[in-house]
């Protein structure tokens, strides 16, 4: 007998009788959601900057004179001073400062925002970068987790919500940003 | 070692246990602040207690149809029955992969299976990489809590420790500093990793997915830069709907540790282009616990913590003196199910306040359990002696009127007139630290009588 059919014969010996499974929820919150997003990513230590369609890019590039190393994953904002095939474990993946991502359904009451990995080069890149960019569209913020996920049709390979910057509290909860992954995040509301 | 004994060690140093003790109410306070901030708290406990419930009654189902669909989304799915299966399956990819470095994320899974033993002792090179769990590894320690796995030591501890083994400056105490010279030494492990581990937070039935909570970014730094991916997940983590995982990221890390959500929320699904991804069914005892209906409950467990934090005893005693992978109460509940005269101390580790059942996001009846396995230990005949023998006294006692009013007579007038050497008697655990109260000059029912008949 191999151990998966050995695990499931234990469970299935007991006969549990199935309790109901509840409807999903659907909370909702009155507030301005946009104030509330803006409101939940500034307390967990992420920049928040407005911008237009029009003027994204040179938005963008106020906040990138320092960085030499800039990937961006959005099209329409062409900047990037690194190619894909820089971004190798033995070229200069680990050397990029700041990457620029799109961002989809973002979360209010916790500045969640949600990644699928077509939005992104690679799926490293929202991680080994030092300072994260991700532009959302106010109208894709919605109340809570539950309305977040509901907007989530096609589930990636990899997806990611992502509210801040890396940070720890290890040690002595003393909290520091930037453990391993990026030591600051920037979020751009169009 | 009992609880007890364990707790005696920890209390030595009186200082350090009433940070201990404080900072963890301190989380426990940014928890309460945290819920209070969504008015529909209680409602999302009672949601996520009854999907829990639903897995529990349904396991099997489940498993079935999360593996059917993580094999479609191409995800090597692996079963194991007991710890030691676990590791061999490990250790059979590692070697598949002639892999040497391996960098893992916290996985309080593979604590329980010892997995870093097992493998270091097969030479090879295993880091943890979460910053606590790196700190513990270098002092070879487990964690002494499931979410903040140092929290047992001072900076000045893991200052000296750094020094050791990362050659940081002697002296410096600043927590910025020494987790820059951790985010170096990590880069480069991760960089040159092998193979990476991580637990799992919550397997989707529905999608053959999984979910990874970290505020680091560890498991991701792992996961994405290593040619393998091997995730190790306790048979009870999973969840029916990808729908579900709304109600359970804005509970976890609230109840954690008050902050909104975890920075990242990864969701898995597919290996990437070239990449090789396993997952880990691991059984370990968890079936038999589904078996003990009384007990079935503790599985529902989302390993948040907040019932540590809030344990009067925890936050005095530290994780270590439960000398069990999960500490804390729900860690009493569980690890006498593994083996009970082990942890037979366990359960008596609490005041039965409740407090851990109301902070629990699933609604376990925690106390009520700690207190059945109470009766359960004693059944068995494990419960220690002198507590049985003056139990089995105090049951006479108070069963006969007659016996509790002399004994009452007895008892005010030792406590007057003995000396204090003789009250406090090895015998006596109360009066290790405590003197006992003044007595009374009379019961009340003598009072009773002399001035309300």
């Amino acid at each position: 007998m191999s151990s998966k059919s050995n695990i499931l014969n234990r469970i299935k010996a007991l006969k549990l009788e199935a309790t109901p499974l509840p409807e999903l929820p659907t909370f909702d919150h009155d507030g301005d959601l946009v104030a509330r997003f803006r409101q939940s990513l500034e307390a967990n230590h992420v920049t928040v900057v407005d911008a237009t369609d029009a003027d994204l890019t040179e938005t963008l590039q106020q906040r990138l004179a320092d960085y030499s190393n800039i990937y961006s994953c959005i099209d329409e904002v062409p900047i990037s001073t690194m190619n894909p095939e820089d971004l190798q474990k033995d070229t200069q993946l680990d050397q990029v400062e700041a990457v620029i991502v799109r961002g989809e359904v973002a979360a209010s009451e916790n500045g969640a925002i949600w990644l699928p990995e077509e939005n992104v080069e690679q799926r490293i890149l929202s991680f080994i970068t030092l300072h994260f960019f991700v532009v959302v569209q106010k109208s894709n913020i919605v109340a809570n987790m539950h309305q977040a996920y509901a907007r989530i049709q096609n589930i990636p390979g990899f997806g990611l919500f992502v509210a801040g910057p890396s940070k720890t509290a290890d040690i002595e909860q003393s909290l520091v940003i930037g453990a391993h992954g990026p030591k600051k995040m920037t979020v751009v509301l169009v | 070692m009992s609880h007890a004994e364990k707790t005696a060690e920890f209390l030595k140093d009186e200082a350090k246990t009433n940070w201990h003790n404080e900072t963890l109410w301190w989380v426990r306070s940014k928890r309460d602040l945290s819920s209070k901030l969504i008015p529909e708290w209680e409602e999302l406990r009672e949601l996520a207690s009854s999907v829990k419930n639903n897995v529990m009654s349904q396991l099997d189902v489940y498993l079935e149809q999360f593996e059917q669909n993580a094999l479609a989304n191409g995800i090597n799915v692996h079963w194991a029955e007991t710890g030691e299966e676990h590791n061999q399956i490990v250790q059979s990819i590692l070697d598949k992969h002639n892999a040497q470095r391996i960098v893992k994320s916290k996985s309080i899974l593979t604590e329980e299976c010892h997995l870093n033993e097992h493998l270091e002792k097969t030479g090879f090179e295993v880091v943890d990489t979460d910053l606590g769990e790196r700190i513990v590894q270098f002092a070879k320690q487990p964690p002494s809590h499931i979410v903040l796995p140092a929290i047992h030591m001072k900076k000045e501890e893991i200052s000296e420790l750094f020094h050791e083994h990362l050659h940081t400056e002697e002296g410096n105490n600043d927590p910025q500093y020494l987790t820059e010279a951790a985010r170096n030494h990590l880069r480069e492990k991760f960089l040159k990793a092998d193979i990476a581990i991580t637990g799992v937070n919550f397997g989707i039935a529905e999608t053959g997915g999984f979910v990874v909570c970290t505020n680091e970014g560890n498991a991701d730094m792992g996961v994405h830069l290593a040619p393998v991916h091997i995730a190790c997940m306790g048979i009870e983590k999973l969840i029916p709907r990808f729908q579900d995982l709304g109600i359970f990221t804005r509970l976890l890390a609230r109840s954690a540790t008050g902050q909104p959500i975890t920075n990242y929320t990864s969701h898995f699904h597919k290996p990437r282009e070239g990449q090789e991804m396993h997952i880990i069914l691991v059984d370990n005892g968890r079936a038999k616990q589904l078996g003990r209906e009384q007990f079935r409950d503790s599985l529902k467990c989302i390993r948040c913590g907040a019932c540590m934090n809030t344990c009067p005893i925890y936050r005095r005693s530290g994780g270590y003196s439960y000398g069990s992978t999960v500490p804390g109460p729900i860690g009493s509940i569980l690890s006498p199910g593994f083996d009970l005269k082990k942890h037979k101390s366990l359960p008596f580790a609490s005041t039965l306040c409740g407090s851990c059942s109301d902070v629990c996001p699933v609604k376990i009846n925690i106390h009520e359990q700690l207190y059945e396995w109470r009766q359960v230990i004693a059944r068995e005949g494990l419960d220690d002696l002198p507590k049985r023998f003056s139990m089995k006294i105090a049951g006479q006692v108070l069963a006969s009127p007659k016996l509790y009013f002399t004994m009452g007579k007895m008892a005010r007038f030792s406590l007057k007139t003995l000396p204090k050497a003789l009250i406090n008697n090895p015998l006596n655990a109360w009066g290790k630290q405590r003197d006992l109260p003044e007595p009374p000059k009379e019961s009340f029912k003598e009072w009773y009588k002399k001035n309300r008949s």
